[in-house]
């Protein structure tokens, strides 16, 4: 058995090897990365507590470099700006004083701000900008020529780049201290579970952790693995299996209507979800078994009253890093409501934007800020309405009524933000308008992409998703389980595994017709 | 910490242990998994004769006529497609169980110019290899890299099959078919005469894997001091030239093949060259342009068996006590190739005659006995097999059951719900008409269900040996013959 075991990593390893960087990506569900977290991990632990965090980096940048070796180029220079700029924001306090001081150390933030940022802009919104800006001046029938540029949008940019300037802006704030070795900042920046998809962490959350002394311990790293299988059946069993009809109907807008793309959307609400959970699962989880502590990035979010709630509980490293650098240096709501109104627009759009670089995203961001101001400015009208009607605010059926008029919101702008363009968007909600359930008794609905099977599966993924929810808002789970009988434990552990190996969605997938020619 | 390692083991022996027993139920349960596990593991019958290759070597030697004329045990390996590196491994695998076997290689697949064979072909066998030395040598050496994971843990490839599990994938019945031993041939004639050009002189290259691959084989059955005859099934050469993944003049490449075999002293059997020595009638004898059918085997086989009793010291095993298996095993496969053949016939006249089998138990079943009533040819047709046919009735159904050549039960009567019979050797058979349905007929022989829901004449055919029902087919008004 033990040699069984041990043939198997050393194929893989050997498949590795020869496979090189770039074919490799260390997606998190992947056999390679199945590979690598072992591998680090147990050599993290092995080697001196001195040496570690050289370990970590390599292990990063290799992580990063899977992707395309040269990305590092990118991390790497946004790491020596921050870092250099940390310490020249620092210098600049400790040499000088009053006004030069202040004036040298907004010399050094802003420049790190433009130029993270301008690299942020050149890669994932020059062509956007430029395309609108062409479409804007072809209104007025100028012909606009302007060069594109042909570069893949480098994995996680939008993620590093925000938690590196965190590191800038905290230091310029005197929150935290700058940073003196260029390796443990260097792998602040590009620690690998959270550095292509969050959670974004702020510099006095993880920085200092690079220095603690991290031993393994049994239980913790347990926990550490069982949040990461967690994360791997969203990903593999409900995100992956949802994508196919969603890809179906989002794909061909033109051919659905009525109930299949009703479905299709509410089948996105909860593929986003799970796919974007299980990624911040599976990077919290890894953390965890080595000993660091990444924040939550989800809460729960569809089952949110408001849509303030909502972005309370989803995304919320995101949120919290526009809340603290965007949000209250406008002014937050200590100011007028119409400059208040003006500020959660500006976060919302500019964090629609972050998404992507297109209108939908635009459109979307939009779309909450707009929520959350007409929810602001209607609350009168709303608690007259409650108090006029005698309604009860407070009782089950109507925070239900809540959770789904939520959802719906929530839902709702999903399309902009699933949709292809803007036009597809429209085209989804036009069609949108069509009573035809009986899709599911005709059976055509099971003719997107997930047969009967397939689906029946799809909604079973979803309700262990609502019903693991609901159990998290009385504590934290991983505790309760970790005070049932191991008999309930193992068997719990390994039906999740064996669920992932025979309904995940991975492998080349199977196809009868390369076996029925010559069968004889 | 010690505690912790231990029960951390514990659960991940477990796990994989499950996942070892769960694996193989997704795996595609094919008639190449069935004899190559019964071939590789399961049986302990000890072969004079291996029989490696493609499905050209698959359909061509008759372990059970080498049996029975020449008293030679053997096995056919070969499988779908096989590609001569994986034939290497195979055969490797083959030598862990069969210690001196003659080995006998079809050359086919050395025409292969692709660096890897195709990914089902080579699952046939790989699949249905245990964890081994061999299996992972074949797995790095004949499949490209990027698709090891997925021969190694086949399960990450089969997954998908969840929702079309049936009862054999997970009780696989690897023991009823053994008695073929193997073989595999179609029962139809291709009706074209090959065009290959075999008188070619001159030679050409091997594709440099399948070189390597012959060399191997060469090598190995050298090592282990095995003797080696190579052979080249009947086939139209024009049918794979110009492929894109094949040697472009094969006639010149067997020619290079029978150059090696001589220069390394092993026999070349190239049957393509024989024909008339064998007087084998590619029209009549061939399945396909590739695939020798029931009748060309015999006679492939037959100059094979005859070949190698000449040449090789093999002793006669069919009066040998310890061989009474093989008997048995050889009724079982006559009755199957009977089966296999009627299975082809298309027209109630030329069926009949086939009919005559002291094996056979026949439910000749109508429930319109008017049908059969009206139609003169097919009721002197069916007098052949000994019935009646002589009473009038416009309405009700008609059932007769014919058990060793004998009819049993003949009647025509009020319309039968359901009957239960007990034939003369004591087997149990009842026959049931849906009312609800008029046209379902379900016959159960030993407990064994068959459903037909043809509004015609209905004729099962039982054989008692093979305990299960051979065929089962309804004749239009025409005597054409439906399944």
């Amino acid at each position: 058995m033990v040699a069984l075991i041990f043939s198997y990593g050393i194929i893989f390893v050997v498949v590795q090897i020869n496979n090189g960087l770039e074919s490799i990506r260390l997606l998190f569900n992947s056999i390679n990365f199945l590979t690598f977290f072992p591998i680090v991990t147990i050599v993290y632990f092995l080697i001196p507590h001195k040496a570690r965090w050289v370990w970590l980096l390599i292990g990063s940048y290799y992580f990063y470099m899977s992707w395309n070796p040269k990305y590092a180029i990118l991390i790497g220079t946004s790491t020596l700006i921050t870092y250099f700029s940390g310490l020249l924001i620092e210098g600049a306090d400790k040499r000088f004083e009053g006004e030069k001081s202040v004036k040298l150390k907004k010399f050094w933030v802003f420049g790190s701000l433009f130029t993270n940022l301008g690299i942020l802009f050149l890669f994932k919104y020059y062509n956007f900008f430029t395309s609108s800006l062409t479409r804007l001046f072809s209104l007025f029938n100028i012909t606009l020529q302007i060069p594109t540029f042909d570069f893949l949008l480098p994995v996680g940019i939008s993620f590093y780049t925000f938690q590196a300037l965190s590191y800038t802006i905290d230091v310029y704030r005197g929150d935290i201290k700058a940073e003196k070795n260029l390796g443990k900042y260097a792998l602040f920046v590009a620690f690998f579970p959270q550095l292509v998809a969050g959670p974004i962490e702020k510099s006095k959350d993880l920085l200092y952790q690079f220095d603690e002394e991290h031993s393994f311990d049994y239980r913790r790293a347990k926990s550490g693995l069982v949040l990461m299988l967690w994360g791997f059946f969203e990903k593999m069993v409900v995100a992956d299996r949802l994508a196919i009809f969603v890809n179906t109907v989002y794909n061909n807008p033109n051919n659905y209507k009525g109930m299949e793309i009703i479905v299709a959307t509410i089948f996105f609400a909860f593929q986003i979800y799970c796919d974007f959970a299980s990624y911040s699962d599976i990077a919290r989880g890894a953390a965890e078994v080595m000993d660091f502590r990444l924040s939550t990035n989800f809460r729960q979010p569809y089952l949110s009253k408001s849509i303030k709630e909502f972005w309370r509980r989803w995304h919320i490293t995101l949120g919290a890093w526009f809340k603290d650098y965007l949000y209250i240096p406008l002014g937050g709501n200590r100011c007028s409501k119409p400059r208040n109104y003006f500020n959660i627009m500006t976060v919302f759009l500019i964090s629609g934007l972050w998404h992507g670089a297109a209108a939908n995203f635009v459109i979307w961001g939009a779309l909450h800020g707009a929520y959350q101001v007409i929810g602001d400015i209607l609350r009168p009208i709303k608690d007259k309405a409650i108090e006029k009607l005698h309604i009860k605010a407070d009782v089950f059926g109507f925070r239900v009524f809540q959770v789904i008029i939520t959802f719906i919101l929530v839902d709702f702008a999903w399309i902009f933000f699933r949709a292809n363009t803007f036009t597809d968007a429209k085209i989804l909600i036009k069609n949108m308008m069509y009573f035809n359930p009986w899709v599911f008794t005709s059976g055509s609905i099971y003719k997107l992409g997930l047969d009967f099977k397939d689906f029946r599966v799809a909604i079973i993924g979803i309700i262990i998703v609502i019903i693991v929810d609901l159990l998290k808002r009385n504590g934290n789970l991983r505790i309760k389980l970790e005070e049932q009988n191991v008999l309930f434990k193992w068997a719990l552990y390994m039906v999740t595994v064996i669920c992932i190996l025979v309904f995940g969605m991975y492998g080349p997938g199977f196809n009868a017709q390369q076996f029925i020619y010559f069968q004889f | 910490m010690k505690k912790n390692v231990v029960k951390f083991c514990t659960f991940l022996i477990i796990l994989i242990y499950i996942i070892i027993i769960i694996n193989p139920i997704f795996i595609l349960k094919t008639d190449h998994r069935a004899k190559l596990i019964q071939g590789l593991y399961k049986k302990d019958d000890s072969y004079d004769v291996v029989l490696m290759g493609s499905s050209h070597m698959a359909g061509m030697i008759n372990p059970n006529e080498l049996w029975n004329k020449y008293g030679i045990t053997s096995f056919n390996y070969a499988t779908g497609g096989q590609p001569i590196d994986v034939t290497y491994y195979l055969l490797k695998e083959v030598l862990k169980k069969h210690k001196k076997p003659i080995v006998v290689l079809d050359i086919y697949y050395l025409g292969l110019t692709d660096k890897f064979g195709q990914d089902g072909y080579i699952r046939y066998v790989i699949d249905n290899m245990k964890f081994s030395m061999n299996k992972m040598q074949a797995i790095f050496n004949s499949t490209p890299k990027d698709q090891w994971p997925y021969y190694i843990f086949p399960m990450a490839k089969y997954h998908t099959r969840w929702k079309e599990l049936e009862e054999k994938d997970f009780v696989f019945d690897t023991e009823s078919s053994y008695y073929a031993k193997g073989f595999g041939a179609g029962c139809s004639l291709y009706g074209e005469d090959s065009l290959s050009d075999t008188s070619t002189k001159g030679t050409s290259y091997l594709p440099p894997k399948t070189e390597e691959y012959l060399f191997k084989i060469i090598e190995l059955c050298k090592e282990n001091d095995l003797d080696l005859v190579l052979v080249n099934a009947p086939h139209d050469y024009t049918k794979i030239a110009g492929s894109s993944n094949w040697h472009e003049d094969i006639a010149k490449m067997y020619n290079k093949v029978a150059e090696i075999a001589k220069d390394n002293d092993i026999p070349f059997i190239d049957y393509n060259k024989k024909f008339d020595e064998i007087g084998f009638d590619f029209k009549k004898d061939m399945f396909n342009d590739g695939h020798a059918n029931i009748w060309g085997s015999d006679k492939l086989t037959d100059y094979l068996g005859k070949f190698l009793k000449e040449n090789y010291n093999l002793a006669d095993h069919r009066s040998d006590k310890d061989y009474e298996d093989w008997n048995t095993g050889y009724v079982y496969y006559t009755q199957d190739r009977e089966a296999n053949i009627l299975k082809e016939v298309n027209n109630i006249k030329d069926y009949v005659p086939f009919l005559k089998n002291d094996n056979y138990i026949i439910v000749v079943d109508c429930n319109n006995y008017s049908r059969l009533d009206d139609n003169h040819d097919l009721k002197e047709t069916m007098k052949g097999l000994g019935l009646k046919l002589d009473v009038s009735n416009q309405k009700d159904g008609y059932t007769a059951v014919i058990n060793r050549n004998k009819v049993e039960l003949e009647e025509i009567g009020d319309f039968i719900k359901q009957d239960k019979f007990v034939l003369n050797d004591n087997v149990p058979l009842e026959i049931t008409r849906l009312r609800e349905k008029v046209n379902t007929h379900v016959i159960t022989i030993n407990g064994k269900e068959y459903t037909n829901d043809k509004d015609n004449l209905n004729i099962l055919v039982y054989n008692r040996i093979l305990g299960k029902a051979v065929d089962y087919i309804y004749v239009d008004d025409n005597g054409r013959i439906g399944r």
